[in-house]
C-alpha cells in the first residue's frame, strides 16, 4: 500500500516536471492548430469583412477539394514525396556503407557529404536552380563531354519535371541527415557479429543486407517517416527551385491564403496537412514506442 | 536494470508523456505556421459600419484639422505625431532619403519606414493588417486594391482629402492624373491613392541590329514575326523574339496581355464575362502567335517558362534577342551605361498592332483605415506625407523619374524639361514623345476582387500549357474562361 502512495506520488512529481512543456506546447502549438481547426470551418474571406467569422462547416474543405489545383497539388506532393524519401534513404545507405570504409580520404569524404546540412533549404534551392539553367553546370558540363550541343532547358518543362527536378535538390539537402543517424547505428553493430559473418563468407551486398541491415532496419523505418514529414511539408526549397512556381500542397495552401486572400480555405489546407503530419507521427511511435527509443538510443539493447 | 523500480519516476510513464508531446507538437506544428501568420483581427466593422466610423472620424477630423495645422507650428519634439508606412524593397535608401527630407519639412511628424521583399509583398501586408500592425501609409499595387480595400484596410484618398489641411484639392491632382494611372487607383467608382509610380508595358528592340540587317521597326505581330524570321535565317540568333514568362508572376500575364492590347483587345465586357476566348479575339491570335513563335517558326526562345524580366533583359544584353514586350522601366536598365557591350541600343517603339495600344498600371500611396481610426491628427500627418511623397509637384514623384526612370502617373511631368531630359538620357534619345504617345494609348480594365485568383490560375496553368501545346490554344483559352466563372462565384 505504502509503496504504491510513493509511486504514485513519483508519477505526480513526473507530471509536474514535464507540466513547463506541456504548457509551451499547449499554448505555441496547441491553441493555433485549435484556431486554424476554427477558422477552417468558418468563412474568412479577406475581401468580404461581412461574412467573416460565419459557419461555413466542411465548406472551405469542399472549396479547395473542389478546386482546379488540389488534384494536381495532390499528386505532386505525393510524388515528391515518395520519390524524395525513397531516394534519399536508398542513397544513404549507399553513403553510410562507403562512409564507414576504411580509405584514404574517408574523413574528407565525410566532411563533404555533410556540407549540405550546413545550407539553408532556401539556398539549396537557388544553388539547384542554378545548376539546372541553360547556362548552368550541368549544361556546361554535358556540352565538354560532347553529349550536348545545344544547351538543355530543364527549367522549362513544366510543373511535373520540375516537382521531378526539385527532388534532386531535396534528396541533397536531406541526405547527410540520414547519413548521420545511420552511422550511429552503424556504429553500434558489434564486430564481433561483423567478424563472424566474415569468417562463414559473408561479404558485399549478402553483408549489408544479412548482417548489418538487420541492425540498420529500426533507423531506416523510423527515416523514413521522419523524411515523409519532411517531404511533404517542404516549401521553401521547392518554392527557390521552381523560381516561386507552384504545384505543392504547401504552396497552394500559402496561395489560398495570401494570393487568394481566402485564409478559411488556406486553414483548411494546414489542418489537412497537420493531420498527415500527425499520422505519419503516430506510424514513427508504432515503429518505435518511446520506451524502446529509450533503449534503442541509449542502452543498445535493441 | 535492476534499479527500475527505484526510480522515482517510472521511465516507461515518463516516456510516454514525452511521446504524446511530441505527437502534439508535430502535428501542431502546421497549425503554430499558419496561426502566426493569420491572428484572428479584431472584431471587424462590416462594410456599412465601417463606412460610418470612417465618416464620423472625417467628420472629427474636418473640425480638427484647421487647430492641427495651426498648433503644427509650436509643436515640441515630444509631440511629434509618429506614422508607420510600409513599402517594398526598390531603392530604399532613397525611399530613407526621402523620408529624411519629408521630415525636416514637417518636424512634428515622425516617419518609421519598414520595408519587405517584393516578391513576399501581399503576404506580408496581408499579415500586417490581420494581426493589427501599425501601418499608416502603405504602397498598393492595382493588383491587390481590390482585396485591400473590400477588406476595410484602405480607404479612399478622395474622401478624406479635402478635409484636411493640403497644398492642393484633390481635384487637382485626380485632373492631372493619366487614365491608365488613374482607373489602375479606382476601386467602387472612388480614387483610393496617389501614384507612386505608373508605367506600362511596352515593345522595345535593338535599334542598331535591325538597322545593321536592314530591317524595319515592325509595326504588328506579322512584321514581327517577319524581322524574327530574317534574323534568324541571317543567323544573328535563334531567338529573336525574347519573352518574359516563369509561370509564376503578374508581369507574365501583364505581357502577354499588353501585346494583345496592341490589336485592341479587351478581355471582359462590362459585365467581366469572358471575351477572350473567340478565335477572332486579338488574346486568341495573340497566345497563338506565341505558340507558333516557340514551336513552329522557333523564333521565340524555348526556355520561356524560366524568363524574369531581368533574364530578358541581360540576354537582351548580351545580343541574344532583338525585340521583346517588357515593362517599360527594364528598357532604362537595358540602356544603363555598363549594363552590357549593346547598352545604348535600345529602343521603345508603339506596342504593333492595329490600335498600338498596351497595358498601363499603377501602384499607389495609400490611407490606411488604421490612421483614420487614430484619429485626426494622424490622419492629418499621413495626408501631408502622401502629399509630399505622391503629389505632381512632389520633388519625390519627380526624382523617381529623374534618378531611377521610373514612369509616373501625373500627366503635367511630361512638360517637366528635366523630366523629358531625363527620359531621353535613360530611355534613348526621342523616347520621350514615344513614351508620352504609348502612355495615352495605356488600358486598364480594372481588377476586381477575384482578378489575382484568376490571374494565377491563367499564369500558372492555363498560358503554359498553351505554350507548351499541352493543350489547345482554344482549350487552354476555355480553361481560363471556367475559372474565371468560378473565381467570380466563389
Amino acid at each position: 500500500m505504502a509503496k504504491e502512495t510513493t509511486a504514485i506520488q513519483r508519477q505526480r512529481v513526473g507530471f509536474l516536471l514535464i507540466l513547463p512543456a506541456l504548457i509551451l506546447v499547449a499554448v505555441f502549438t496547441l491553441y493555433p492548430f485549435g484556431y486554424a481547426v476554427y477558422t477552417s470551418l468558418v468563412k474568412n474571406v479577406i475581401y468580404r469583412p461581412e461574412t467573416r467569422g460565419e459557419w461555413n462547416g466542411l465548406g472551405n474543405y469542399g472549396s479547395v477539394v473542389g478546386s482546379d489545383y488540389f488534384v494536381p497539388a495532390v499528386t505532386n506532393t505525393i510524388f515528391f514525396s515518395m520519390a524524395a524519401t525513397t531516394l534519399t534513404i536508398v542513397i544513404a545507405l549507399g553513403v553510410t556503407e562507403l562512409l564507414n570504409n576504411k580509405y584514404r580520404g574517408a574523413g574528407l569524404a565525410r566532411f563533404l557529404v555533410f556540407i549540405p546540412w550546413a545550407i539553408p533549404p532556401v539556398a539549396a534551392g537557388i544553388i539547384w536552380r542554378q545548376m539546372f539553367q541553360d547556362s548552368g553546370w550541368l549544361n556546361k558540363i554535358l556540352g565538354l563531354l560532347g553529349i550536348i550541343h545545344e544547351p538543355v532547358y530543364f527549367l522549362a518543362q513544366g510543373e511535373s519535371v520540375l516537382v521531378l527536378l526539385s527532388v534532386i535538390a531535396q534528396v541533397w539537402q536531406q541526405l547527410p541527415f540520414c547519413v548521420i543517424l545511420l552511422t550511429a547505428v552503424y556504429q553500434l553493430i558489434p564486430s564481433e557479429v561483423l567478424d563472424s559473418a566474415s569468417v562463414d563468407g559473408a561479404s558485399g551486398f549478402k553483408l549489408f543486407r544479412r548482417v548489418r541491415f538487420p541492425y540498420l532496419k529500426t533507423a531506416v523505418a523510423i527515416l523514413l517517416v521522419f523524411e515523409l514529414i519532411i517531404s511533404f511539408n517542404t516549401y521553401d526549397l521547392v518554392y527557390t527551385f521552381a523560381g516561386g512556381a507552384w504545384g505543392l500542397v504547401s504552396f497552394y495552401a500559402f496561395a489560398e491564403s495570401f494570393s487568394f486572400g481566402n485564409l478559411g480555405n488556406g486553414a483548411a489546407l494546414a489542418v489537412v496537412m497537420g493531420l498527415v503530419a500527425l499520422a505519419l507521427v503516430l506510424l514513427i511511435l508504432r515503429f518505435l514506442p518511446p520506451e524502446k527509443m529509450y533503449r534503442y538510443s541509449f542502452l543498445s539493447e535493441d | 536494470m535492476s534499479g527500475k523500480k527505484e526510480e522515482p519516476v517510472s521511465r516507461r510513464s515518463y516516456l510516454k508523456y514525452v511521446g504524446a508531446g511530441v505527437a502534439v507538437a508535430a502535428v501542431a506544428a502546421a497549425g503554430g505556421a499558419y496561426y502566426y501568420s493569420t491572428t484572428p483581427p479584431t472584431p471587424t466593422p462590416t462594410a456599412t459600419a465601417a463606412t460610418t466610423a470612417a465618416t464620423t472620424a472625417a467628420t472629427t477630423a474636418a473640425t480638427t484639422a484647421a487647430t492641427t495645422a495651426a498648433t503644427t507650428a509650436a509643436t515640441t519634439a515630444a509631440e511629434k505625431t509618429e506614422i508607420t508606412f510600409t513599402v517594398w524593397q526598390y531603392n530604399v535608401a532613397r525611399i530613407q532619403d526621402n523620408i529624411q527630407k519629408f521630415m525636416a519639412l514637417h518636424p512634428n511628424i515622425s516617419v518609421t519606414e519598414l520595408d519587405s521583399p517584393w516578391p513576399d509583398w501581399p503576404a506580408v501586408m496581408i499579415k500586417k493588417f490581420t494581426s493589427n500592425s501599425p501601418v499608416d501609409v502603405t504602397y498598393d499595387g492595382e493588383d491587390w486594391l481590390a482585396q485591400w480595400a473590400s477588406a476595410g484596410w484602405v480607404v479612399p484618398l478622395e474622401d478624406y482629402w479635402d478635409k484636411y489641411v493640403v497644398d492642393h484639392p484633390f481635384k487637382f491632382y485626380v485632373d492631372d492624373m493619366n487614365p491608365y494611372a488613374k482607373s489602375s487607383m479606382v476601386y467602387n467608382g472612388k480614387v483610393y491613392g496617389l501614384p507612386y509610380y505608373s508605367d506600362t508595358f511596352t515593345f522595345m528592340y535593338n535599334e542598331k541590329m535591325l538597322s545593321d540587317n536592314g530591317l524595319e521597326v515592325p509595326t504588328d505581330w506579322n512584321e514581327v514575326q517577319d524581322v524574327a524570321l530574317k534574323l534568324k535565317q541571317k543567323g544573328v540568333m535563334p531567338y529573336p523574339f525574347q519573352l518574359e514568362f516563369q509561370a509564376n508572376n503578374p508581369h507574365d500575364f501583364e505581357c502577354v496581355l499588353s501585346a494583345a492590347y496592341g490589336d485592341g483587345a479587351r478581355m471582359f465586357d462590362e459585365n467581366y464575362n469572358p471575351l477572350f476566348n473567340d478565335p477572332n479575339h486579338p488574346y486568341y491570335k495573340y497566345l497563338q502567335w506565341l505558340v507558333d513563335g516557340i514551336h513552329k517558326y522557333k523564333i521565340v526562345s524555348p526556355d520561356y517558362l524560366q524568363n524574369h524580366e531581368t533574364v530578358v533583359a541581360q540576354r537582351m544584353g548580351a545580343g541574344t534577342g532583338a525585340m521583346t514586350v517588357l515593362a517599360k522601366y527594364m528598357l532604362a536598365a537595358m540602356n544603363a551605361p555598363g549594363s552590357s557591350a549593346l547598352a545604348g541600343n535600345f529602343r521603345l517603339a508603339m506596342m504593333p498592332g492595329k490600335t498600338h495600344e498596351c497595358y498601363g498600371f499603377a501602384k499607389m500611396y495609400n490611407l490606411t483605415k488604421m490612421a483614420v481610426d487614430r484619429g485626426a491628427k494622424a490622419t492629418q500627418a499621413a495626408i501631408t506625407f502622401i502629399e509630399y511623397f505622391g503629389g505632381s509637384k512632389s520633388p519625390v514623384a519627380k526624382a523617381w523619374a529623374v534618378l531611377d526612370g521610373l514612369g509616373f502617373g501625373f500627366l503635367s511631368l511630361y512638360d517637366d524639361p528635366d523630366v523629358g531630359a531625363a527620359i531621353n538620357t535613360l530611355y534613348g534619345l526621342g523616347a520621350a514623345d514615344i513614351i508620352k504617345q504609348q502612355s495615352g494609348l495605356a488600358i486598364s480594365e480594372g481588377h476586381p476582387v477575384w482578378y489575382g485568383q484568376w490571374l494565377q490560375y491563367c499564369v500558372s496553368t492555363a498560358i503554359p500549357q498553351a505554350l507548351s501545346k499541352q493543350k489547345s490554344v482554344a482549350d487552354a483559352l476555355k480553361s481560363m474562361a471556367d475559372n474565371l466563372a468560378k473565381a467570380k462565384s466563389a
